[in-house]
């Protein structure tokens, strides 16, 4: 019975040996045999129950990837890579800022100016920090460990990067927005108009009256189309670290000869970066062109990330095959 | 005097069925326990009732002509069946105010 085997095998590469002996050998091995003494006619009844409490089993049993130890070291190197390159892919995006602060905004209130520069810092770290999870994973993938030990450091990874996403583009940007505003209205002026972008995803679920500027002349302009395409550019944004550590993990983990494998994470990484931003503006024209659901449009990059993933699985052992 | 070791109400039950048939694989408690078991998480508790030391199993011989994993199979070990019955003396002072000890 070819699931119970995958089952078995997908249980083995995610947790230790002993809970794969102890819980998951004795739910296939009965799963097995009442697959085996039913009739052939009620084999799918079977299949269907033992396979749901697999899923159950699973679920249950998830607690512990996050207990397995990460290997000596590990943790750090993966840190001083993350924080490496969020740091200097952020210098490079903060450049066309910083020229535009310069030569157009606010000539004459250089004051303001120092100020602008620092808020307009959390959104480069956004824009930044998904695309640190390419070099993260050969970290994890550059090691000689177990499987579900790897697994285990991939999965707290996706954790801390969904945190990180959630806390920047959700939170911190939106604030920095907020002062962003307040900074450049003139002494005595009253408090600044937000557009949605500005209000944090609390406020823009539960309060978002505070937001009355919308993106006015476009199709997107009522409140609440603005407000869904903002949140779907959110929850975007913290699926995007993690379409990017699959992609990642599973472009390693395929078989590769000399000229057939995964770029070096050095090459790979600028060109996510620049199939993001192409991706989201085809998706963003798409949107536009056949009024489609506000938002649909910032789902594309990964959509086609995803796409990219299964194309790469079946074609690569084909190329390898033919070659 | 050390604590009584505690008991979930699944792993009492488990125990319970164990002491009453000997020896079960996972699949056929489920069956046993009238819905109180549930297939998708029997095994989980099954591994951490081994970790406790509550419970001992051993690998039933494939019959001919079978094939795949052996089953395991389960049964209740002294130090389980001691902390049941000590569950069960003090549910019964509990319940009667009589000590079957003393009485």
């Amino acid at each position: 019975m070819a699931t119970t085997s995958r089952a078995l095998a997908f249980a083995s590469r995610w947790f230790d040996e002993q809970t794969v002996r102890r819980v998951f050998e004795p739910l296939v091995a009965d799963w097995q045999r009442e697959w085996q003494e039913a009739l052939p006619a009620l084999r799918w009844r079977v299949l269907a129950r033992g396979l749901f409490a697999f899923v159950v089993a699973i679920i249950v049993s998830s607690p512990r990837i996050a207990l397995t130890p990460a290997p000596d070291g590990l943790t750090n190197e993966i840190a001083r890579r993350v924080t490496r390159f969020t740091a200097v892919a952020t210098a490079l995006l903060m450049i066309p800022v910083i020229i535009e602060l310069t030569q157009w905004w606010m000539k004459d209130a250089s004051w303001i100016r120092g100020s602008l520069y620092l808020l307009a810092l959390p959104g480069a770290i956004t824009m930044a920090f998904p695309f640190a999870m390419t070099g993260a994973v050969d970290v994890i993938q550059s090691r000689d460990v177990l499987p579900h030990v790897g697994r285990a450091a991939l999965v707290k990874l996706c954790a801390f990067a969904i945190v990180f996403m959630l806390i920047y583009a959700g939170w911190v940007v939106p604030s920095a927005g907020q002062a962003a505003r307040t900074a450049m209205n003139p002494a005595g002026m009253s408090a600044p108009l937000l557009r949605v972008e500005e209000l944090t995803t609390i406020q823009l679920m539960f309060d978002p009256d505070r937001a009355t500027v919308f993106a006015q002349g476009t199709y997107s302009a009522s409140r609440a189309f603005s407000i869904r395409s903002e949140l779907n550019k959110r929850v975007v944004l913290m699926a995007l670290p993690l379409a990017l550590l699959w992609l990642r993990w599973r472009a390693l983990s395929l078989p590769r000869r000399r000229w057939i494998g995964p770029l070096p994470w050095m090459t790979a990484t600028p060109i996510g970066m620049v199939a993001f931003v192409g991706l989201l503006f085809v998706g963003f024209w798409l949107e536009k062109e056949f009024r489609l659901t506000p938002g649909i449009g910032n789902w594309l990059p990964i959509a086609a990330f995803a796409l990219w993933v299964s194309v790469t699985r079946y074609c690569r052992p084909f190329l390898l095959a033919r070659v | 005097m050390s604590e009584l070791p505690r008991f979930s109400a699944t792993e009492r039950l488990i125990v319970e069925l164990l002491a009453e048939h000997e020896e079960l694989f996972g699949l056929r408690m489920v069956e046993l326990s009238d819905g109180r078991l549930k297939r998708g998480t029997v095994y989980v508790t099954l591994g951490r009732m081994h970790e406790k030391g509550y419970l001992e199993s051993r690998q039933e011989p494939l019959p001919e002509g079978a094939i795949g994993l052996p089953r395991r199979l389960y049964r209740p070990t002294g130090f389980a069946m001691r902390v049941l019955a000590a569950w069960r003396a003090a549910e019964q002072i509990y319940v009667t105010g009589v000590n079957p000890q003393e009485a």
